[in-house]
């Protein structure tokens, strides 16, 4: 009864504290989405365009003009990072859209571990010792981007463009057929959730006290990549709610004292929603395919009342 | 013979091996502006090959593609697209998990005129161009009897509407050409009356020409003007349908030997 009792009374400021991790976490986990779900490459890399994100916003926090003030320079970090993993992105998709399936999954993974190793040894950033981080970003600043990249995403997916990626992603030989440029869109995209992953790096490195090459190891593509398997490839919500439950885990575990065990419910749970859910928890559903909700709203903006 | 209006689509001694095999040799088509033309034969015969050289999936190994007088033949499936050039497929590749009026909003992707911005802002621009897809894609769903699916899922529907649903994807494309794969297999005598119907329609009412390979003979002898058979991937006859209805011949190609 005790420890019920302390847990529920821990949970509350355990969650509070981890907001902008979890926050993060909901971008990144998008992010990935938009490459992975939306457009169907499969990405195993994908820290390796929040570490650029990351670092270069922190050369901006770090080495920037600070009598700019804090917010301006924040701001400024977001761009840098959203640029440079944009960048990133664009020059990985280049090699990438000519490969598919498990040719493609090497390549982001190899693009990942480059990068580690590239700030292993970069010492303008403090190399493998790492850097200190001024904090810049509020939990509600954090939450605030949390929501644009949610609104970003959703109109993206009822546009043009997300009808046509998803056209391509069902049958490349017949989205070709009526015209459809399939390496102008996968690019596109790409690039669209590189930059994303920037702003997420950007938010991790203003949010931290510290940022160390170690942090953006394989292993967190791999969470990043449990994230949106057990959501449901494709689906917003559905991956938003896994990457708040992924990143609460550890920290619940921790209540029990647990988390010495952490990587084993981390596959355990992996396996078990391959097993029995291979769609992940929502599949393709969204919150607002619901049938009450469905009279109301209507995601396209002019779909028709049938 | 009746006189042919000026060649929409031309190929001359078109070609292609793959390895040792030669799967289409010497071929010459020929498609007149504002014609229904049949492309008939045995399975095997090389049609639906020549369907994908012209559309672009295959890079034939001789001879040429012309389309109003310019070649195409090498050009990527998206060109060929565009230059007006649409089809649909033997075997039905519709965008299955997406709803009707998606496939054919897809299809209508060129007519988008707004951009990333105007998308993530919902602009004026964005909301009129979608209003206008939307209304465009249903009046195309209209002719075909589809409107009212439109928002169940392409795979969802049945067999033969499938295949008109292809129809309508391809016309979304506003082409000059259509090239249709078997728009009547696996329809009943009802249904295939039903589409007969309404690929004379699409020549009066799109101005498309229309290049189509079928096995039932009583729609290709109803539409077609002219009609080329294929065996074995060349040419054995090339005529109006009385002409090869009574070709020894192709009759021999379809029958064997008596």
């Amino acid at each position: 009864m005790d420890t019920v009792l302390r847990i529920i009374n821990e949970l509350g400021p355990t969650i509070y504290s981890s907001l902008e991790l979890i926050g993060i976490y909901v971008i990144l986990a998008l992010s990935l989405n938009m490459i992975n779900g939306m457009a169907g490459m499969f990405s195993i890399g994908h820290a390796g365009f929040w570490a650029v994100g990351a670092y270069s916003a922190a050369a901006v926090t770090v080495h920037g003009p600070a009598a700019l003030g804090g917010p301006a320079l924040l701001l400024l970090s977001i761009v840098a990072a959203m640029i440079a993993a944009g960048a990133a992105g664009f020059i990985l998709a280049v090699p990438c859209l000519r490969l598919t399936g498990d040719y493609l999954a090497i390549v982001t993974l190899g693009f990942s571990i480059i990068i580690v190793t590239l700030l292993y040894n970069f010492e303008y950033m403090g190399a493998a010792t790492g850097v200190s981080t001024p904090i810049l970003a509020s939990k509600g600043f954090i939450w605030f981007m949390v929501l644009l990249t949610l609104i970003v995403y959703y109109r993206l997916q009822y546009s043009s463009l997300g009808r046509t990626i998803q056209a391509l992603r069902e049958d490349e030989i017949a989205a070709q057929s009526v015209g459809l440029n399939r390496v102008r869109l996968k690019t596109t995209v790409f690039v669209i959730g590189a930059a994303m992953a920037g702003l997420a790096g950007a938010l991790y490195a203003s949010s931290q006290t510290y940022l160390s090459p170690a942090g953006f190891e394989f292993d967190k593509s791999i969470k990043l990549l449990t994230m949106v398997v057990l959501g449901g490839l494709g689906s917003i919500t559905g991956v938003a709610v896994a990457a708040i439950l992924l990143t609460l885990l550890p920290e619940v575990l921790r209540l029990f004292s647990l988390d010495a065990y952490q990587m084993l419910v981390f596959s355990a749970m992996l396996l078990l929603m391959v097993l029995m859910r291979p769609q992940g928890l929502m599949g393709r559903f969204e919150v607002w395919d619901l049938p009450i909700l469905r009279r109301y709203w209507r995601p396209g903006g002019a779909e028709s009342k049938a | 013979m009746k006189e042919r209006s000026p060649a929409l689509l031309q190929t001359e001694s078109l070609g292609i091996q793959f390895g040792g095999l030669r799967a289409v040799d010497n071929v010459g088509l020929r498609v007149g502006v504002g014609e229904v033309v049949g492309l008939i034969g045995p399975n095997g015969a090389g049609k639906t090959t020549c369907f994908n050289m012209i559309t672009g999936v295959y890079k034939p190994t001789s001879g040429s593609i012309s389309l109003s007088g310019e070649r195409i033949d090498g050009l990527h499936m998206i060109d060929v697209n565009h230059r007006g050039v649409a089809r649909t497929f033997q075997n039905i590749r519709l965008f299955r998990k997406m709803t009707v009026l998606d496939n054919v909003r897809v299809a209508l992707h060129r007519q988008v005129d707004y951009g990333l911005m105007s998308s993530l802002l919902r602009l004026p621009s964005f909301r009129r161009a979608e209003a206008g897809l939307q209304r465009r894609a249903l009046e195309l769903l209209s002719v075909f009897g589809l409107a009212d699916r439109s928002q169940d899922l392409a795979g969802d529907l049945p067999y033969g509407d499938q295949r008109k649903l292809e129809i309508v994807r391809a016309l979304a494309t506003s082409p000059k050409l259509l090239l249709l794969d078997e728009p009547a297999a696996g329809m009943n005598p009802q249904e295939t009356e039903n589409l007969t119907h309404l690929i004379s329609r699409l020549r009066q009412e799109f101005g498309v020409s229309i290049l189509l390979i079928e096995h039932d003979m009583s729609l290709v002898m109803k539409i077609c003007e002219h009609i080329y058979v294929l065996d074995y991937g060349r040419e054995i006859a090339q005529g109006e349908p009385n002409a090869i209805q009574n070709n020894q011949q192709v009759i021999k190609a379809y029958l064997g030997e008596a």
